[in-house]
């Protein structure tokens, strides 16, 4: 037997008696950082990270036209929240 | 089934480039209009405050904390869907028919976007700290609100949509550009770097990687994932629990989505003629699209209304028969009741089928599916487990404030597809020359 | 429901006992801390004594590394040291709003990943066990304190005067219908005419889902004591606190606040971090029940300290205000002597709960772990919101909201709203 698996039993003896929390219940709990960083950059952006490794990698491909695309996130996020950022400073400004 | 429009020419492909009529300027004048009345609207909400809407508080207040504003961007998220899943499906699966209106729906995902975006803007209290709070806090609370989720997948959707576009752009402008007005020579040069014809076949490949990428993530991760579970919040509200949110979301989108499309699509090839280069059939298959996501939208209401009548748990009882018991909401499911019944009554007796009738149920559709969204927002909040509150229920009816943001937004993405049509061709070139010949200028 | 878990039947006790058998570790250690760690949550036993009691039995069975996830070192840390604890608590819930703190955090989640077992078996055990997890700890290491401020109210002593919410809406500059305090007055099934009250504060949750949701990290539980607060100055205004909250207790400031800063004192409204999160909130942002923050701070005075201003205008002795991890404190105390006051009969039935007190807490089977304790009936689904002796207006009050919304809507709109 394990320590693990200790750990399990001592574990379970605890829950059977505290109303199991929300998300912090060890149960749901995930290593190192909260739920949404697995979700997020594990599951929802995964096509994006075959996308990106299709540009550079297989036939068609080249260098060159990757650093587009990869340059055309990068710049369209920029401007996309820099914009955000101008519009946010106006209101700012005039509003608050 | 397969449509040809390979024999239509060039000329054609950028009439509204080299066109302008008084119909244009009158379509111009609508939209600024609409956005007109917005920003009027809008100055005032920044200058008093949310007050001016009808918003209010849940709980003692006897209000809705969230309203038609998040209603409506659920709803322009929706719509979103219907460019992406066309161009996915043209470059995915091969369904050529759709080509001539890709593009088109490309740039509805586009505005649409926008529109979302907006409003969020205008539904927090405080959005001159939109950016200032959100940046800094990116990091740890991606990992924790489904908000900053939220964020985080339209930030990519939207990213990779506008890249697939101006990707794709490239083949097009380098063999138009003769056709294409001067005056706009630098934005051509911009778009246009570092672009040598070797590239084509190399982009094809990579925007068939964006729409795989995007067909997996917009629909099944957005609509279908990340925008229910922000409203799955067990502890609160009893109706916005439950898996079959995530797909009941997304069979919404994908119904608007088409619509939007049938839509954008007709008001272009009324106001170019471009009976040809749009034709009959690519109508036809949209509506026979629009007739199966609505049986599938109204298969999955049926499920919500069962399981949450017949021995549900209290609360989540109470949610449901007051959905069923407002009259709004069998509206909704009956402008997109009607809309399945016309699509399969059409494929099967093809000369029932008018464009113009379309349009109609497709307009019917967005009100049906808005009207529903704005609905789950509302009720939501105003059913909460908190069975002490059901003596403070309150009313919650949109302010002209709130309405107003609603045509605003319509307003912009009349005017979007008015100038993006003046600067680029909003049928790819693909669509009328299939094979990448050699073009001579 | 009972805030007092009873110990776990016998068949479940054999049922652990063979689990634990089966491992090459003290079996009686595991079902003595079993049992205690009950008794932590009934909040019989304080964390404190918790750890105390099994630290030197669990490191001489499973051999600890202490420093593997950066706990202080039991010589040095202090006798009444608990934070080590919270600590991990804060990073299994990842949300310490201290930025160093987070980041300490987030490291150490990783260690705690990492060498996992032995010390997530601790970890977790006590983030389980105590009801107080998640927060507390931090600062504390330097100020030697684990506060956790909450609430026993006694339903039975309420009689609906409303003074507490007159008092509330005073001390903090509400606006209009921005009611943090809010009394219930219901009528219940099987209850027949008889009106009951319930006095509904934030119930600053130990688990809260309000501070999960919030986008911008303006809503947060304060490390130093468990209070659940908004930063005014990061709140971005998206109102995702109030539809997560189960309990209905977050109030929008939808226009100007009817107290204008310039009569609002910084005392009230910046606490002892520097953050703004008292008084009421400026236009565009969420308030809540702060379990008076300036109050807690000493910056009203020391006599102030472990009051509340609820507290204070009770008349009849319902609220009772203080730590809930003291066992001395008004909270802790009125709940003993209530309990004592109600003895049941072990003579036939020792198995019985000692007492006859029936005590809840709000909607606790949805996991929020409230600090508010209720001593007295538990409203049922089926209670209804009935006209209380003394009407809100009769007190100054506004009872609903939407009443002052609507006009001020109407009143900035040329009365276009609908």
């Amino acid at each position: 037997m394990t320590l693990a698996s200790t750990a399990l039993a001592a574990a379970s003896l605890a829950f059977a008696a505290a109303p199991v929390p929300l998300a912090s219940s060890p149960e749901y709990t995930l290593p190192f950082v909260g739920p949404g960083t697995y979700l997020i950059f594990g599951i929802v952006l995964a096509p994006v990270y075959a996308m990106v490794a299709a540009w550079f990698i297989g036939d068609p491909s080249d260098r060159d036209s990757g650093l587009l695309g990869v340059g055309y996130l990068a710049g369209l996020t920029t401007v996309l929240w820099g914009g955000l950022f101008v519009a946010t400073l106006v209101i700012g400004a005039v509003f608050f | 089934m397969s449509v040809d429009v390979s024999g239509v020419d060039r000329e054609t492909l950028v009439r509204p480039i080299q066109t302008f009529s008084k119909r244009y300027l009158a379509a111009l004048a609508v939209g600024l209009g609409l956005i007109g009345v917005w920003l009027a609207f809008y100055l005032q909400q920044l200058q008093h405050g949310l007050i001016v809407t009808n918003l209010s508080d849940w709980g003692s207040g006897g209000g809705v904390p969230w309203g038609l504003y998040i209603g409506a961007f659920i709803w322009w998220v929706g719509i979103a869907h219907g460019g992406i899943i066309l161009s996915a499906a043209v470059r995915l699966l091969g369904m050529d028919t759709y080509q001539p209106v890709a593009r088109l729906a490309e740039l509805l995902t586009i505005a649409a976007l926008t529109c979302a975006g907006l409003f969020i803007l205008i539904h927090v209290g405080r959005p001159d700290r939109l950016v200032t709070s959100v940046v800094p806090a990116w990091p740890t609370r991606v990992q924790w609100s489904p908000l900053m989720w939220d964020v985080t997948v339209i930030t990519a959707y939207f990213v990779l949509t506008a890249t697939y576009l101006a990707l794709t752009i490239r083949y097009d402008i380098h063999r138009l550009r003769d056709r294409l007005p001067n005056l706009l020579d630098p934005l051509y040069d911009v778009l246009m770097i570092g672009y040598s014809e070797k590239e084509d076949e190399v982009v094809e490949r990579m925007v068939w990687w964006i729409a795989f990428a995007i067909i997996i993530m917009a629909p099944l991760l957005l609509h279908g994932g990340v925008i229910p579970w922000l409203f799955a919040l067990l502890p609160s509200m009893a109706g916005w629990a439950g898996g079959v949110q995530g797909p009941s979301f997304l069979s919404i989108a994908l119904t608007s989505a088409v619509s939007g499309i049938i839509i954008v699509a007709a008001a272009f090839r009324t106001a170019y003629g471009w009976e040809e280069l749009i034709p009959d059939a690519v109508f036809r298959g949209l509506s026979q699209w629009l007739g199966f996501f609505s049986l599938i939208f109204l298969w999955l209401q049926l499920q919500q209304v069962i399981t949450g009548i017949f021995a549900a748990p209290t609360t989540l009882q109470h949610a449901t028969e007051v959905k069923i018991a407002t009259p709004l909401y069998w509206v909704a499911i009956g402008l997109v009741a009607l809309a399945m019944l016309y699509a399969f009554a059409a494929s099967l007796r093809p000369e029932l089928f008018s464009i113009r009738t379309m349009v109609a149920l497709s307009v019917g559709v967005l009100a049906g599916t808005l009207a529903e969204k704005v609905l789950f927002v509302v009720e939501g909040l105003q059913h909460a487990h908190f069975a002490l509150y059901d003596g403070v229920p309150g009313a919650y009816v949109p302010s002209p404030t709130e309405l107003s943001a609603l045509l605003g937004t319509i307003g912009i993405v009349v005017l979007f597809f008015l100038v993006v049509s003046k600067v680029i061709p909003v049928v790819e070139l693909h669509a009328i020359e299939d094979d990448h010949e050699e073009v001579s200028p | 429901m009972s805030t007092d878990e009873s110990p776990p039947p016998g068949d479940d006790e054999e049922r652990y006992r063979r689990l634990l058998d089966e491992t090459e570790h003290d079996t009686e250690l595991g079902l003595e801390m079993g049992r205690d760690a009950q008794r932590v949550s009934a909040g019989e036993l304080s964390e404190l004594e918790f750890y105390r009691r099994y630290h030197d039995r669990i490191v001489e069975e499973f051999d600890i590394d202490d420093r593997e996830i950066d706990l202080p070192d039991p010589d040095e840390a202090e006798p009444d040291d608990v934070g080590f604890l919270d600590r991990i608590g804060s990073a299994l819930e990842g949300i310490d709003p201290d930025g160093e703190e987070s980041r300490r955090s987030v490291m150490k989640k990783g260690a705690a990943a990492a060498g996992a077992m032995a010390v997530g078996t601790w970890g977790s055990a006590q983030t389980a066990a105590g009801q107080d997890d998640g927060h507390g700890g931090g600062a504390g290491a330097d100020e030697g304190d684990g506060t956790r401020w909450g609430m026993t109210i006694n339903l039975n002593n309420c009689d609906g005067c409303l003074a507490c919410m007159v008092a509330c809406n005073q001390e903090h500059n509400l606006s209009r219908g921005a009611n943090w305090m809010y009394v219930f007055a219901f009528e219940d099934e099987g209850q027949g005419d008889e009106t009951n009250f319930l006095p509904r504060t934030c119930q600053h949750c130990t688990d809260s889902p309000c501070t999960k949701v919030c986008p911008v990290g303006a809503r947060h539980t304060r490390s130093e004591d468990g209070l659940v607060l908004t930063d005014y100055d990061i709140c971005i205004g998206c109102r995702y606190c109030e539809v997560s909250c189960p309990y209905g207790v977050n109030y929008f400031q939808w226009g100007e606040p009817d107290v204008p800063e310039s009569e609002v004192d910084d005392a009230h409204q910046i606490d002892d971090r520097g953050r703004w999160v008292g008084s009421r909130p400026p236009e565009g942002v969420m308030g809540k029940c702060t379990f008076c923050v300036d109050r807690q701070d000493g910056q009203m005075g020391e006599e102030k300290i472990g009051t509340t201003a609820c507290e204070e205008a009770c008349a009849m002795d319902a609220i009772h205000f203080g730590d809930l991890n003291d066992s001395e404190s008004p909270p802790n105390q009125h709940l003993r002597e209530y309990r004592e006051g109600q003895e049941n009969d072990l003579s036939e039935f020792p198995n019985r709960k000692a007492h006859t007190a029936s005590t809840f807490k709000l909607m606790e089977e949805r996991g929020t772990e409230p600090n508010v304790r209720f001593v007295g009936n538990e409203p049922s689904p089926h209670a209804e919101q009935v006209e209380g002796p003394v009407a809100y207006e009769d007190m100054g009050l506004t009872d609903d909201r939407k009443e002052v919304l609507d006009e001020g809507a109407s009143a900035t709109q040329g009365g276009e709203s609908a």
